[in-house]
């Protein structure tokens, strides 16, 4: 996909150029408009309609100095009696250029531009002090509230981040992604301490909902290029969807991994099922036209999300596990935000708290 | 100024100037509270109840206010379906145009109006659905769109049983999938289903239960099939088939507990959580 960008600029706090210049280098005719504070960017914004706003944040770009905590627990965690994986995430992006159905920024993200943030020391720094007051190894993902890939060609962004990770003690680095653009990730050595983690889904979804990502072939043909150069490399089949013919497509979707990766290559698999916020499907029904993912029988969870209902969730987990099994018995595996019996039903060890969850998830790297 | 004040001061509360902010904002962020206009000017007030200590913080025309009013809240990048009805009511009491407001928030405000417009026109008590947050206008719009008489066999379910906001908002939710799933047309909708709700007389429990049924088959099964496993563990509770000494033993407690409903047992289980007893009482529901 060849990305351009509308209006570019940049915030006149950015001292550190590193990544400026890159985007300098990769458009070297379009003007970077210098701004003070996204105040100035407000008039670019086209808010005809939420279809309107959403979609001009991807035509802006928005280089500027992260603010706030830098280290964060994953924003996907819910309170109560479910158990999640216990990430970390740093942003050094927020918005996304793809166009997936069902993401939930669609809901959440109220600056609808894309943010990049350039200070990379400061981020550096505060990694550091973190990397040495944690007593347990740490997964610390960039690829929450933005695509952790999609525009590395143009940033350059995971080069430094890659470099910086190979050295630290506890932290490891976990870039999620649907994109292929790994050629920089391939410059770099990251010495065991990077997981590319791949999210897939049947090809028939790829190609109907995530508009303008990787393919699934261009995404596995990465994975298996970057396992050669020294990445660990794990698969997200999240979101899994229940529709007319699921079964087949997601078993299909198995075949093709059992045949490219022998067991004991991929460090870890990620399932996770349909879930929700409300206000969502509203705007995703706006946005997609005839949409129909929103439409299946779901229920409210004590953490307000909508989830497809136990006895569904339960046929496709076991359906999935079964095939995962199939392929690689061993493989550790975890399922995002789902609640304690999910664990003991499906799960051959029960953790008894996220700590757990992560050990398990790491234990063919660490 | 201040008697001016008091004596309005029920038409400054009736005024649309009242409701003449985002909807998307509670009303608890207002922090101007009231608005007044008195000898053709408008005031913001704080506090209106305590109206002693009233303090009068602006004075301005009506373009003023207008234009303060959009721009204290950006108003025009968080315009909603829902923002129509005070914008109208606004129009109204002041005898103003749509074209002029048009000119204050600029063409964000034509496109919605034309967009969804429609929901203006509606009666009375379907409007103010959609003003209460119960139904969403995209609902609605996708209903008539369809061919869909929706106040047939939609509004009308939600006004005549009388549900409380909750149950509202799940029957919106439940109904609006399975007619999208459906794809259903009015005709087809109330052909098969508006005797069946007719018989139910107002009862909500029939109505919810039916369309729980309707709507949610795997869910209604899969709850019938657990309240059976709870029925079923409470008699063996009652009948002492159990073994719990054993575990309970292990765990150095006594259980002294009703299981009537899964609420008892959910709060069960929520004490018990930290124990093994839990994974017993699980697997016991399981299998």
């Amino acid at each position: 996909m060849s990305v351009t960008f509308e209006h570019i600029f940049i915030d006149s706090e950015v001292s550190d150029s590193r990544i400026p210049d890159h985007v300098n280098e990769y458009f070297p005719n379009q003007k970077i408009i210098e701004v003070r504070g996204f105040e100035e960017i407000k008039k670019f914004i086209d808010r005809s309609d939420s279809k309107s706003i959403i979609n001009s944040g991807k035509k802006l770009l928005y280089l500027n100095n992260y603010k706030g905590d830098v280290i964060k627990y994953c924003p996907a965690k819910s309170p109560g009696e479910y158990l999640c994986c216990d990430l970390h995430t740093i942003n050094l992006m927020s918005n996304c250029i793809f166009n997936c159905a069902y993401c939930i920024l669609q809901a959440c993200l109220t600056n609808p531009v894309m943010q990049v943030h350039c200070n990379l020391d400061h981020i550096f720094t505060e990694l550091g002090k973190f990397d040495k007051n944690v007593n347990q190894t740490i997964r610390i993902c960039t690829g929450e509230v933005a695509d952790s890939l999609a525009l590395d060609n143009i940033l350059h962004q995971n080069e430094y981040l890659v470099s910086y990770f190979a050295e630290c003690k506890n932290l490891y680095l976990e870039l999620k992604t649907k994109s292929s653009a790994i050629e920089n990730l391939l410059k770099i050595d990251p010495k065991g301490r990077t997981v590319v983690s791949f999210s897939l889904n049947p090809e028939t979804i790829v190609n109907k909902i995530e508009l303008h990502t990787s393919n699934l072939g261009e995404r596995l043909s990465a994975a298996r290029r970057l396992i050669s150069a020294g990445y660990h490399v794990a698969f997200n089949v999240d979101p899994v969807l229940y529709y007319e013919g699921w079964k087949q497509d997601y078993r299909e979707l198995f075949m093709t991994l059992k045949e490219q990766f022998k067991p004991g290559e991929i460090s870890w698999m990620h399932l996770g099922l349909l879930r929700y916020i409300p206000g969502l499907a509203g705007i995703a029904r706006q946005r997609f036209p005839g949409i129909k993912i929103f439409d299946q029988e779901f229920v409210q969870g004590p953490d307000r999300k909508y989830r497809y209902p136990k006895p569904i969730r339960d046929e496709i987990y076991a359906f999935l596990y079964e095939n995962l099994e199939e392929w690689d018995l061993t493989m550790p595996r975890y399922s995002c935000v789902e609640q304690s019996s999910h664990w003991r039903k499906f799960h051959p060890h029960i953790p008894k708290n996220t700590a757990q969850v992560n050990e398990q998830v790491l234990q063919r790297i660490v | 100024m201040q008697f001016q004040i008091q004596k309005d001061i029920n038409q400054i509360k009736n005024s649309a100037l009242q409701h003449f902010y985002p909807w998307t904002e509670p009303k608890s962020n207002y922090h101007l509270s009231t608005v007044a206009l008195i000898d053709e000017q408008f005031y913001w007030l704080e506090n209106l109840d305590k109206s002693n200590k009233s303090v009068l913080v602006l004075r301005t025309s009506l373009n003023e206010f207008i234009l303060h009013t959009i721009e204290l809240y950006s108003w025009g990048e968080r315009l909603v379906p829902q923002d129509l009805f005070s914008i109208r009511d606004f129009i109204m009491e002041f005898d103003l145009e749509w074209d002029a407001l048009y000119e204050y928030f600029g063409e964000s405000l034509r496109e919605l109006k034309l967009k969804w417009g429609f929901i203006l026109d509606l009666p009375l008590k379907y409007q103010k659905l959609i003003l209460n947050g119960i139904a969403e206008p995209g609902l609605l719009k996708y209903m008539c769109s369809n061919g869909f008489k929706w106040r047939d066999c939609y509004a009308d379910i939600l006004s005549d049983f009388q549900l409380s906001y909750s149950q509202q908002r799940n029957v919106i939710e439940l109904l609006g999938r399975y007619i999208r799933r459906e794809g259903f047309d009015s005709a087809t909708f109330i052909k098969k289903y508006q005797d069946v709700l007719n018989s139910f007389d107002g009862d909500r429990r029939k109505l919810i239960s039916f369309l729980n049924e309707l709507c949610s088959p795997r869910l209604v099964e899969y709850r019938m099939k657990r309240e059976s496993k709870i029925k079923d563990l409470q008699h063996k509770l009652n009948a002492d088939q159990i073994e719990w000494d054993r575990s309970l033993e292990s765990c150095n407690i006594r259980l002294h507990w009703s299981i009537k409903t899964f609420e008892d047992f959910k709060a069960l289980k929520k004490i018990l959580k930290s124990s093994e007893i839990d994974v017993a009482i699980a697997e016991i529901l399981e299998n």
